[in-house]
């Protein structure tokens, strides 16, 4: 029962600005709720901690990204996967952003994961985490674009 | 589980002294029916919890209110509310409610300020609650407030409470003569399981028309919610079988439901479907047999 | 004929549940006195109060506290395992990985049918919740949290979870070479094989199937799919091991089979059994999960690495991740004559064991030839296959296969009956197998009365009147279903009864009373054969040092087998006292018996004016001291079968027959069924204890209905989903269905003691296929696979109406 979210938002830069955040992991990570202490581990890898947070609940998830595939300027796919800090629990999850123009000075970004949780969690998580990933998934939205826009006009994300 | 500590206050005053505003590995334990398992699956790991088990007096009990009301203290277990006269005599769509609500040993032991605070959508009270105008009082460290158990819960085990209030009792007020409620649920696995989607239907009528009615669903959402798509179209209707039918095509419609062990969310749209229907016949049925 | 009627059960009453009335005196029977007696259970009192023995509540004094950390991906290599953290834990005194246990045993493979599996995960994993290490520590929170801080790190590799997907060409190999274990002689045949994941595949073949196909005037084909569900009994799994002396070991554990722990952990250590000791106490019910080895090898190797006693208690949740049923994906093709006569038989059953054999292999085999049921058709081609796939182990679970197997050929026996428009006893009475034939595997059939069942379900179903359906959102139906189980071969038994210095008496033997009242049932067999009243015989619980030999409690093996032994060991007894009383009388030994708790001359023979037991002891050794011992073993006839054509002139001591019938009213509008009732017909041979035997029966048919209705294990990617009582969920008092029935039909057998034969798992075979076929008859909705759940009933209802539910996105 993996879940999948998706979602989009359109920016008001060119394709190949906004690819050139989206590939850059260091910056396409302060976008991801919760990711930080991201530290490169070879080319296309890096570590990274992901704070969970529902409700009173919060669970730390110590990650590999890995880059996958990078297709500029029309998309990246990535793998993360990790396990749970003072739980046994896993994640394992793949993302994907694609890009399109919208216009010349447009961009419209879909991005879709898919996450599964194994593990203790896997088995007594499930219904809470669906719940918020759509929420999480909109926040990551939301950070994008912020990101990505503000990032044009000198202000940091 | 994790190593905790527990504080065990006196008072109220006291316990909401104890909780801490920032703090999520700090909550309050009532009859810990729900956050015991969570511990022990390691999915919740507080460090400090504070039991309200000696917290007594004004906080137990169902009291009658001057305007017709009850007011429950919200310590009072889920089995002191099942036998309350009172409350059986005033609004026993609850007191009915409450012999299918999990088990007898649960309800034993969980309290009505836990089963409310803790923000599950799968619990049979909430709906019934906000359709019958029900009120929480929070009390925190800068005095009390109310909220409309129609605003309580804002999502999956979140509810408006500050981390330092607490649920200290819920004003029901007293309902308008001929008012017929009824709560519906349906699970779909064993007989006592967690409910797959439960209404709780409001209905007054007057001179064969429905002049105020009140639907309210929960566990097959993110929360309970009361569904004004459906209550539009049965105020000012007339309480028959193909009002009610598209009314609780309404429901479905709107409806965001959630996919798990018990159902597809197409599914539990489906079961939305149904019941709603069945809650407002059932609600009928009590005003013809005043049972 | 005797036939008994038990009284139903009504899920409302407050009253307590009646024996059913004593037999009268049978014509063709000598009257017993404890045999056929609705004893209350010896230990109830004990049970009730808290007193009873479980070893869950055990604790020796230094005893350190084992916590499990296992994996959370189904297959991959082991990169790395960092225990650090885990050992900063106060209270933490060792992280134990294989590499500890290779000090110890330096080849930590067990298992009842392949030496498969490791005793903690040795270079790679294969199953979502393989244990990979464990934490021992002074308090079992501390070990809890130092396993939560193990970190372990995986290569993942490719995983394969359907059954028929693991069996076929190309799938990732989960085991790279096999070891049969040759433990058991009926496992004898298992050779070691790589590069597949089918661990033993095992055909029956009869006549021509193919030439019968072509020439019979309805074929019928059909895919049946059984998930995997758990067995959640009350009392979680638990052993104990401490350390004795320098070269001892004592493990104390919830186990079915303490004999085969002994011989396997001493075969594990390289020690020969008599320093291995196994005892067990009351068991919070088995139902096949506590079987051959669960825990005890890592507590044996904990306790022996730190020279500490070693306790590991697994949470309910754990239990998903160590042992369930098999899963199973049965495709059943059947020629039919048009008189609705079943010429022909192909079953190909793939069975999903998980990533460790357990008893699979026994599984696929013993139950799996009798996969064309229990009718008389000619040609037969059985296929089973054990496969291996990365989910949790699967093993025996009460049934053993046979529900599996019923669901299928009982679903499609009633498809058959309506499409020729038969009705649908009519249709098994028409094909059923009788005492005379051959059943498939060439073995003449005896012992089996099947007639008689049909005739009880048809009675206690009304099957002849009229029923009424209903017109509204509510509509009712009713079905049945017969199914057959062949108890396994061979197996042995041994028990002893002593007789104490004062002449009281105690049996002492292997079998494990796990709730199913064997203690109470061995106590009758030796008390009838001793004249003394049951509740005087003392049942020395399981220890390898003290009680005799067993195969295991399992396969409803346990009142015939050990049945059997207790009755010789009670005769041996018997004999001595006798002979004791005929020196001291003069009389011949001919001439007394035991009755009465005494030894007295039989009627018609000069007086004797008898002596008690206590006075024979002290006869014998002049003082109120020593011991008498009778000791009798067990072992059943059987023929191994062929290895191609799986003939075998004796394939198994005694048939075991259940019958069920159920109404049903369906919620159209949601899809629940509820079973309004459901009767279960058993052929027990005779009934030692009544009640004991309609509890069994029905608790069997019970545990079926949650399979039947809601139990499901929901995997995604190998990680069990609902591996939590929160979500997966077995049925309670309100799911008991109204009208509760347990009817038995006694003929007495030939070779089981008493006529008694097992009735444990005869419960558990129909209640399935009886509520489905019920469903068909109530709304026409024809289901394949199990459970039932309201969301499926739905689904299929809506498809017939042509108006189906969408899905989601």
């Amino acid at each position: 029962m993996a879940v999948r979210t998706s979602g989009n938002i359109t920016v008001a830069v060119p394709r190949t600005e906004a690819f050139a955040f989206v590939q850059d992991p260091p910056r396409l990570a302060t976008c991801i709720p919760g990711c930080r202490d991201l530290q490169e581990r070879g080319p296309g890898r890096y570590a990274a901690v992901l704070t969970g947070r529902v409700a009173f609940m919060t669970i730390r998830f110590n990650v590999t990204i890995e880059i996958l595939n990078v297709d500029p300027p029309q998309g990246i796919d990535a793998k993360i996967s990790g396990d749970a800090v003072g739980l046994v629990g896993h994640v394992a999850a793949t993302a994907a952003v694609r890009l399109a123009d919208e216009g010349d000075e447009r961009t419209r970004l879909s991005y879709s994961t898919e996450i599964a949780l194994t593990g203790k969690l896997g088995g007594i998580g499930q219904p809470v985490f669906q719940a918020t990933s759509v929420r999480l998934a909109r926040e990551f939205g939301d950070n994008l674009k912020k990101a990505i826009e503000g990032q044009r006009t000198g202000t940091v994300a | 589980m994790r190593r905790f500590e527990l504080n065990e206050p006196a008072t109220l005053e006291e316990a909401i002294g104890l909780l801490d505003p920032d703090d999520p590995g700090v909550r309050a334990l009532a009859g810990a029916t729900a956050l015991i398992p969570m511990m022990k699956s390691g999915v919740f790991q507080p460090t400090r919890l504070v039991s309200l088990r000696r917290l007594d007096g004004e906080l137990r009990g169902v009291h009658e209110e001057n305007d017709g009301g009850l007011r429950i203290g919200a310590m009072t277990t889920l089995s002191e509310l099942e036998r309350s006269p009172r409350l059986r005599a005033s609004v026993p769509v609850i007191t009915r409610a409450l012999r299918t609500l999990s088990n007898v040993r649960i309800r034993n032991v969980a309290t009505l300020g836990g089963h409310l605070g803790h923000g599950d959508p799968h619990m049979d009270l909430p709906p019934i609650l906000m359709t019958l105008n029900a009120r929480v009082r929070a009390v925190g460290p800068k005095g009390h407030r109310w909220i409309d158990m129609t605003d309580l819960a804002v999502g999956y085990y979140q509810t408006t409470l500050e981390r330092d209030e607490l649920i200290a009792d819920v004003h029901v007020p007293g309902q308008p003569s001929g008012v017929c409620t009824a709560y519906a649920k349906f699970t779909a696995l064993s007989a006592d399981d967690w409910p797959t989607v439960g209404v709780a239907a409001w209905l007054q009528i007057e001179a064969s028309q429905i002049t105020e009615a009140r639907i309210a669903i929960s566990a097959a959402t993110e929360r309970p919610v009361r569904v004004t798509a459906t209550e539009a179209i049965l105020t000012g209707g007339p309480p028959t079988t193909e009002t009610f039918a598209t009314a609780a095509e309404a429901a479905a419609d709107t409806a965001e439901t959630l996919a798990d062990i018990r159902g597809s969310a197409a599914y539990k749209r489906e079961m939305i479907r149904v019941y709603v229907r069945r809650a407002l016949a059932q609600a009928l049925a009590v005003r013809d047999t005043g049972n | 004929m005797a036939t008994r009627e038990a009284e139903p059960l009504s899920a409302t009453t407050s009253a307590p549940i009646e024996a059913p009335a004593e037999d009268a005196p049978d014509r063709d029977h000598p009257r017993f006195r404890e045999i056929g007696r609705s004893i209350p259970r010896l230990e109830s009192a004990a049970k009730v109060n808290g007193t009873v023995e479980y070893i869950h509540n055990l604790r020796l004094p230094g005893m350190l506290h084992g916590r499990i950390h296992r994996s959370t991906v189904p297959h991959g290599r082991i990169v790395r395992i960092d225990i650090a953290a885990a050992l900063e834990v106060e209270g933490v005194h060792a992280v134990i990985t294989a590499e500890e246990v290779l000090k110890l045993v330096p080849h930590p493979y067990y298992g009842p049918a392949f030496h498969d599996q490791p005793i903690l995960a040795l270079g790679k994993v294969r199953h979502v919740g393989e244990p990979v290490a464990i934490a021992l520590a002074d308090d079992p929170h501390a070990a809890e949290q130092a396993a939560d801080l193990i970190a372990v790190e995986y290569e993942p590799l490719e995983a394969v979870f359907d059954e028929v997907a693991a069996a076929s060409p190309g799938a990732p190999v989960i085991h790279d070479v096999l070891k049969p274990a040759g433990t058991f002689t009926d496992l004898k045949h298992l050779a070691g094989r790589s590069g597949t994941n089918v661990a033993l595949d095992t055909h029956v073949r009869r006549g021509d199937v193919e030439q019968a196909f072509a020439s019979a005037d309805h074929v019928f084909e059909h895919t049946f799919r059984t998930g995997k569900v758990m067995h959640a009994t009350f009392e979680p799994m638990v052993s104990l091991a401490e350390p004795q002396g320098p070269s001892g070991l004592t493990i104390h554990t919830a186990s079915q089979s303490p004999s085969f722990v002994r011989s396997e952990i001493s075969r594990l250590l390289g020690w020969p059994e008599n320093r291995v000791r196994v005892r067990t106490a009351f068991l919070g019910g088995g139902l096949g999960a506590k079987l051959y080895i669960k825990l005890e090898a890592m507590v044996a190797v904990c306790a022996l690495l730190l020279r500490k006693p070693v306790r590991i208690a697994l949470t309910m949740d754990e239990q998903f991740y160590t042992i369930t049923k098999h899963g199973a994906t049965v495709r059943m093709k059947t020629g039919v004559r048009r008189d609705g006569r079943m010429t022909a038989r192909t079953v190909e059953t793939y069975w999903n064991g998980g990533a460790y054999a357990d008893i699979g292999p026994r599984v696929s085999q013993k139950s799996g030839f009798t996969a064309a049921g229990p009718y008389d058709i000619e040609h037969v081609a059985l296929d089973n296959y054990a496969v291996y796939t990365n989910e949790p182990p699967a093993g025996a679970l009460r049934g053993f296969g046979i529900s599996q197997l019923v669901w299928a050929y009982e679903r499609q026996a009633d498809i058959i009956a309506r499409a020729l428009g038969i009705d649908p006893i009519e249709f098994r009475r028409r094909n059923a197998i009788r005492n005379g034939q051959p059943f498939a595997t060439g073995t003449t059939v005896s012992g089996l009365e099947i007639d008689a069942v049909l005739d009880r379900l048809a009675e206690r179903m009304a099957w002849h009147e009229p029923f009424d359906r209903g017109t509204g959102t509510t509509r009712r139906g009713r079905g049945i279903a017969i199914g057959l189980k062949a108890c396994v071969a061979p197996t042995s038994s041994a028990a002893a009864v002593h007789v104490y210095g004062d002449g009281s008496c105690a049996v002492q033997c292997s079998t494990v009373d796990m709730g199913q009242a064997s203690d109470t049932t061995m106590a009758q067999i030796a008390a009838e054969v001793l004249g003394i009243p049951t509740t005087g015989v003392h049942v020395v619980h399981p220890d390898t040092d003290v009680t005799p030999y067993d195969m295991a409690t399992l396969g409803s093996r346990s009142t015939f087998h050990m049945g059997n032994a207790v009755r010789r060991a009670a005769e041996d007894a018997r004999d001595q006292l006798l002979r004791i009383a005929a020196g001291a009388s003069g009389l011949a030994v001919v001439d007394l018996e035991c009755v009465d708790q005494a030894i007295r001359s039989k009627p018609g023979v000069p007086k004797f004016v008898g002596m008690t037991f206590r006075e024979a002891m002290l006869a014998r050794f002049g003082m109120q001291a020593g011991t008498i011992v009778g000791f009798g073993s067990y072992t059943p006839s059987y023929v191994k079968p062929d290895a191609q054509t799986g003939q075998s002139t004796d394939i198994t001591p005694f048939w075991m027959l259940g019958g069920a019938g159920a109404e049903i009213a369906v919620d159209c509008e949601t899809g629940r069924i509820e079973v309004t009732k459901l009767v279960n017909v058993a052929d027990v041979g005779r009934a030692i204890n009544p009640a004991s035997v309609e509890r069994q029966l029905t608790g069997a048919a019970i545990m079926q209905l949650g399979f039947t209705l809601f139990e499901e294990m929901v995997f995604s990617d190998g990680q069990v989903v609902n591996a939590s009582l929160a979500d997966y969920k077995i049925p309670g008092m309100l799911d008991i269905p109204q009208d509760l029935q347990a009817a038995f039909v006694e003929v007495p057998h030939r070779d089981g003691p008493f006529g008694a034969k097992g009735v444990g798992e005869t419960g558990i075979f129909s209640p399935a296929p009886a509520i489905a076929n019920a469903l068909y008859d109530a709304v026409g909705v024809t289901t394949f696979d199990m459970p039932l759940t309201p969301e499926r009933v739905l689904r299929a209802l809506r498809e017939m109406e042509r108006r189906p539910l969408e899905n989601d996105r």
